[in-house]
């Protein structure tokens, strides 16, 4: 698979999937590397669309700065990518600190952005996301990468899933420590450290944005992505159940078919960007993809309005028998 | 060509390892290598008790130094030692080839003070800490219970923790050199140690 070169620096991509078909470039999260959009690539090469994976500076195969990295670069690095494989314009797909880079992209080179797919990312950070970026920060300096990676695995998946692919998981784990430097994770996240909010620069982007957020992502939670819906006008957020903040692993065949729904849609020229909140479908095979989210989507209970009867009952705790007096009065 | 971009010899190693385990020879020769490299860094970093008490490194590169020579004693404990001279002969010929690719040497003499040099030697360091590492080389099933795959692997978390100290320093360090520069130094020496490593992993399974 090839390398490009930016600025004497090798960046790894792979392509994959038909010419002049439309294409979709991922982009990594911080631990992430090309390898872990298998899934994606091969199922939407079967779809028709062509795939686009890359590492960063900094992760898996691609150069490894010792002494910084600039955040901004990423941007550029993937400017260059599109011109080297000859393409005008691609469906930028963005997941936690590559949604970042996704959104930033968009705003910089809206030329090359048919679409943009923004999952579990971020715009602005409360003092709530500092702290956890710091602590996971803590983790891999002071104790090392292993600690960073077992930080990452419960924020980043189910319980369920963690326990169906225990194996699995130690595999993968593995593989990350082996592809993965800690001076370079390092330097990644420490390019975090200049970043500034730029929430208010998004009501720019015009091109059309689909918003992913798991259900229970407590990393990136949903006023990260309700910022994004409400300044990204051509935007619709769709929340994914059951999902934490990874869901492009623990539910892929659901998120491929949210990709193909959307590029389907602009393709067509028939995507709504209304601004509208949904929710995923959780069966991969059921025919709607989408169901519209009616409530307050910023809420994590429900509160029926109370019926005239709901008043007038006292609460009784479970197992206390109704005395006579009590029997009467209701 | 940037060195990251060959890395067939990784994945050579990887397939080496499985077919041939971890026998006391190849036990033997990855302690005599890692000890080399142990043994010249503890000399470089024992200068560093000549430096002041106030000194804001000294305190780090001092632990560090403690560090180097309680992990290579638990190295020397942990490893079924071969009964075949002729592998020690053949890694003291290796251990000439360390001096010389690394130039290590450079920095043994003199003191510590901060300075280019002394910025080449945390650039080689650094290089020492993040790019030799054999747990990524072994198989992804191989358990670490016994002692020397309990102990390589301690090494390398370890190693995690007290690079913390190059990393400080080369970014922060004030040198009369710009970014630019001071990458190109950082770089030169990881390619070093990379070849070095290559050179190693291919004395170790040349038998392939």
């Amino acid at each position: 698979m090839p390398y490009m070169i930016y600025k004497r620096h090798s960046v790894y991509y792979e392509i994959n999937g038909k010419k002049d078909q439309p294409l979709i470039i991922f982009i990594n999260g911080l631990t992430q590397n090309t390898a872990l959009w298998g899934v994606q690539t091969e199922q939407l090469n079967e779809l028709g669309y062509q795939t686009l994976t890359f590492d960063l500076l900094g992760q898996g195969k691609s150069f490894k700065p010792i002494l910084s990295i600039n955040f901004d670069e990423n941007v550029d690095v993937l400017h260059q990518l599109i011109n080297e494989v000859g393409a005008k314009k691609a469906y930028i797909a963005g997941i936690s600190f590559g949604g970042v880079t996704a959104m930033q992209f968009a705003l910089r080179f809206p030329q090359q952005c048919k679409g943009l797919i923004i999952m579990s990312a971020f715009s602005e950070m409360d003092n709530r996301l500092k702290m956890l970026g710091f602590n996971l920060y803590q983790g891999l300096t002071l104790v090392g990468l292993n600690m960073l990676l077992d930080l990452l695995l419960p924020i980043n998946l189910s319980s369920q899933y963690l326990k169906e692919n225990e194996q699995r998981l130690k595999s993968l784990r593995k593989l990350s420590l082996a592809k993965n430097d800690l001076y370079a994770v390092q330097n990644l996240m420490e390019s975090i450290n200049t970043f500034e909010g730029f929430t208010g620069e998004l009501k720019k982007v015009k091109t059309p944005t689909l918003i992913l957020n798991g259900e229970f992502d407590y990393l990136t939670p949903r006023w990260c992505h309700e910022l994004m819906r409400q300044n990204i006008k051509n935007s619709r957020l769709v929340i994914i159940q059951h999902a934490f903040h990874a869901f492009t692993i623990e539910f892929p065949m659901i998120t491929n078919r949210l990709f193909d729904y959307f590029v389907r849609k602009v393709e067509n020229n028939t995507w709504k960007g209304d601004q509208t909140v949904w929710v995923a479908t959780d069966n991969p095979k059921s025919k709607e993809v989408l169901y519209p989210y009616h409530g307050d989507h910023m809420r994590a209970i429900c509160i029926a309005p109370l019926k005239e009867k709901d008043t007038e009952k006292p609460a009784r705790r479970p197992g206390v028998k109704k005395t006579k007096k009590a029997a009467k009065t209701g | 060509m940037p060195a990251s971009i060959e890395g067939d010899w990784r994945k050579k190693t990887i397939a080496y390892f499985s077919r041939h385990g971890l026998e006391s020879a190849e036990q033997t020769r990855i302690s005599l290598f890692v000890l080399a490299i142990k043994q010249a860094n503890s000399m470089i970093l024992s200068k560093v008790e000549y430096n002041k008490l106030d000194w804001t490194a000294y305190s780090f590169l001092h632990n560090q130094y403690y560090r180097e020579i309680e992990l290579a004693t638990l190295l020397y404990r942990a490893t079924a030692w071969s009964s075949d001279m002729s592998i020690y002969m053949e890694m003291a010929q290796f251990d000439t080839k360390f001096w010389q690719k690394t130039q290590i040497g450079k920095y043994v003499w003199g003191s510590i003070t901060s300075d280019t040099n002394f910025f080449e030697y945390l650039a080689l360091s650094h290089a020492f800490m993040s790019e030799i590492r054999f747990i990524p080389l072994f198989p992804a099933d191989w358990k670490l219970e016994t002692p020397f795959l309990q102990t390589l692997y301690n090494m390398e978390v370890e190693s995690g923790r007290l690079i913390q100290t190059q990393i400080r320093l080369l970014k922060e360090m004030e040198l009369n050199l710009g970014l630019a520069e001071k990458e190109m130094l950082v770089e030169k020496k990881r390619a070093d140690v990379e070849n070095l490593f290559k050179d190693f992993l291919a004395l170790l399974n040349r038998e392939e």
